[in-house]
């Protein structure tokens, strides 16, 4: 309440209002909102089972009645064929078989009158089916596991990189790299993406560029393996690898580095004790937005990845848009917001950062 | 171990930091570098320490060429004018960086890093953060640090400039006694004469990359050798003209004030550019004293500073004149615009060549 004070001291009370208004939408009709709505989807649990059953026994009925009418008009027609002698038996006959008709409708029009639609029971059968169904949880695990191999594989080339833009470039060349670095994502995401097929795919320029020289025998499958989809995202989200870990380098005082060596130490202890501990929630912060952009990424493994590869992001979709049930596709989705929790929870622990570091 | 300069030079782009400097420092002596900024004396302390190769010459430590010996291999500690501690680590750490470096166990680094806290009067601080200690106690720290590696030499690079002036005066006497009970070589590069004049063995007054004069203090104040040592060490009234007699050790130029006689330090000859030197505290109130020099003078402003105080004068048509009084008891009263006569003799006054000021 205090800062709130202070804010409309300065800043007066239509600007303060404003804030007010703006985070609250914000806060509530873009985060919390549409969170519930999606956790209370997958909490509710379509049960058909009793639908279909009434379904089938109706079916069923409707077979029986089939099979009665098919005897009546066998009856009919023996009349017209029998003798006189013979008529009044088939004429009993065809008495019962209209009895038995009338039976049959009856409970037909009884059944479909019990039939409801089927209601929406809380439960997390919807949560359970990802547990159950062998080829989800396989890629909901591979989805984990190899956004993680992005995150470990861009740390490793970033870090390079931001030190060497940080610390050791010349000022202008430093700007110069920076600009090679940001000019590519100016680019659309897609096309980038796009670019990285021509690259990949199995007559792409990678494929033929190596069989040409000989380096390779056969052409490598990139796409129908999990290969093609990693090298894309790491490429397209390095930048947020790259700048989180620039930035904390960058205000690393350079006497420390040269303290360090002074002090005889080898460079790779100088990485170690000074530059990555100061380092740290740059790297933290890196890691967490390339895996949670990893996990959560569409295009690229829509673009990159062939139908051995898919990626759980792609599962929720069909979901959603395909399958016709938003309340599983609403229960996976919410799966992996967790993991990606639980990832930040972890790099936090990792990393010995809070998030006051974070958000510097 | 002995540090020989010899013959360096050093050039950047077209610029010359330092300008062929020939120097010995012998073991255990306090050595400063005096001199304003830019005049390469923080140049000479990285060719030192290992920063910087020389363009030109040779620099030895203990009699071995160090070209091509990186700072983490040399004999030599530097403190750095930040001190450039290590924030993330403990005191202790720190001071035991240059120990860990060297493979030294953790017991072993913690009883070495202890021995060097009660050096430098630190006892009980070791398990601190260095961001919790006072400038003063970071300043203890840094010197610790730097001699925990035990170098023959222990560079300088301005590390008092950022204490308060008490602390600062009572860090001198520190590091003096320091430099005695280690015995290890001190280079101190400082622009400040205090400094260098109360704790060196030896000065090196230098300017534009040249050396102007190497001396003990007293000599550096007494026996400038060049117009620039006379106007950048400590106070002097410089009285501008040419030569206009000699006769054995003394001169005789033709100021603005008549002519003026002091000692022919340089055996300059009739005719040459000269200003003659002479310190406030060596100039008098004529008082119908023999003195070699007397100028008809006029009181300007007089400031008081208890101790003493600072009479600026005003002879036919000059700039101020500054008389240094020691206030005891017997200055009298002086009004301002009172005429009065200032005087000094001949073995208190310098003559200089004038060239030596504007020497490129």
């Amino acid at each position: 309440m205090g800062a709130l004070k202070d804010f409309a001291r300065r800043y007066g009370m239509i600007m303060t209002s404003y804030m007010v208004v703006a985070c609250g939408v914000w806060m509530v009709g873009m985060i919390i909102m549409p969170q519930l709505l999606m956790v209370d989807y997958s909490l509710q649990h379509l049960d058909r089972s009793e639908e279909s059953r009434i379904d089938q026994q109706i079916e069923q009925q409707y077979i029986e009645l089939q099979r009665a009418q098919s005897g009546l008009r066998g009856l009919n027609r023996d009349l017209e064929a029998a003798a006189e002698a013979d008529r009044p038996a088939i004429e009993t006959q065809i008495g019962e078989r209209e009895r038995e008709i009338e039976q049959i409708e009856g409970l037909i029009t009884e059944l479909e009158n019990t039939f409801v639609e089927a209601e929406p029971v809380y439960s997390f059968a919807n949560y359970e089916y990802l547990f159950t169904n062998s080829l989800h949880r396989a890629i909901f695990l591979k989805t984990i596991w190899a956004s993680a191999l992005v995150t470990f594989i861009a740390l490793l080339m970033c870090y390079p990189i931001a030190f060497y833009l940080a610390k050791v470039a010349p000022g202008e060349r430093a700007a110069l790299l920076m600009l090679a670095l940001i000019i590519p994502y100016w680019i659309n995401e897609i096309l980038r993406t796009f670019a990285w097929l021509m690259i990949l795919s199995y007559n792409g320029i990678f494929n033929q560029a190596f069989t040409g020289l000989g380096v390779i025998e056969e052409p490598i499958d990139f796409l129908n393996q999990n290969i093609g989809v990693v090298i894309g995202m790491t490429y397209t989200y390095i930048l947020f690898m790259v700048f989180p870990i620039y930035n904390t380098i960058d205000t690393l005082d350079k006497n420390q580095l040269e303290a360090a060596r002074d002090l005889g130490s080898p460079w790779w202890r100088i990485h170690w004790r000074i530059v990555i501990p100061h380092a740290k929630p740059g790297i933290a912060v890196g890691c967490i937005m390339t895996f949670m952009l990893a996990a959560g990424s569409y295009a690229v493994p829509q673009i990159l990845g062939g139908t051995s590869s898919l990626w759980f992001t792609q599962i929720i979709y069909n979901w959603f848009f395909e399958g016709g049930d938003w309340n599983v596709g609403s229960a996976y989705a919410f799966l992996l917001l967790a993991i990606c929790v639980i990832f930040i929870l972890t790099m936090m622990r990792v990393f010995k950062v809070g998030l006051d570091d974070i958000s510097r | 171990m002995d540090i020989d300069i010899d013959n360096v030079s050093m050039q950047f782009g077209d610029f010359t930091a330092v300008k062929q400097t020939s120097l010995q420092i012998p073991a255990g002596e306090f050595f400063s570098f005096l001199g304003p900024s830019g005049c390469g004396k923080t140049t000479i302390l990285r060719m030192v320490s290992g920063f910087l190769e020389p363009t030109e010459g040779a620099i030895r430590i203990g009699g071995q060429d160090m070209r091509g010996i990186g700072p983490n291999r040399r004999p030599t500690a530097l403190i750095f004018q930040n001190l450039a501690l290590f924030p993330l680590m403990k005191v202790w750490e720190n001071i035991a960086f240059g120990l860990e470096v060297r493979g030294i166990s953790k017991g072993e680094r913690r009883r070495r890093a202890e021995e060097l806290i009660d050096l430098v009067a630190l006892q009980g601080q070791g398990d601190k953060l260095v961001t919790e200690l006072s400038g003063g106690q970071r300043q203890r720290v840094a010197i610790a640090r730097a001699l925990a590696v035990e170098p023959a030499v222990l560079l300088l690079d301005e590390p008092l400039s950022a204490l308060d002036l008490k602390l600062r005066q009572h860090m001198r006497a520190e590091l003096r006694a320091i430099q005695k009970r280690t015995g290890v070589t001190f280079i101190y590069i400082t622009h400040d004469q205090g400094e260098a004049l109360t704790m060196s063995d030896r000065i090196a007054v230098m300017s534009q990359g040249v050396i102007e004069q190497v001396d003990s203090g007293e000599k550096i104040y007494d026996e400038p050798a060049t117009a620039f040592v006379a106007t950048f060490v400590g106070e002097n009234n410089p009285f501008y003209g040419r030569v206009m007699s000699t006769d054995g050790p003394y001169a005789v130029i033709d100021s603005m004030l008549g002519p003026l006689r002091g000692r022919n330090k340089q055996r300059l000859i009739v005719g040459d550019r000269a200003i003659l030197f002479v310190r406030p505290e060596r100039c008098r109130l004529a008082n119908g004293e023999e003195l070699d020099n007397v100028i008809a003078s006029s009181v300007d402003r007089i400031d008081l500073e208890g101790a003493f105080r600072n009479l600026f004068v005003r002879g036919e048509g000059s700039r101020d004149i500054v008389v240094h009084q020691t206030n005891d008891g017997m200055i009298g009263d002086l009004m301002p615009g009172q005429r009065i006569n200032v005087g000094f003799d001949a073995d208190d006054a310098l003559v200089l060549q004038e060239s030596g000021l504007s020497r490129q």
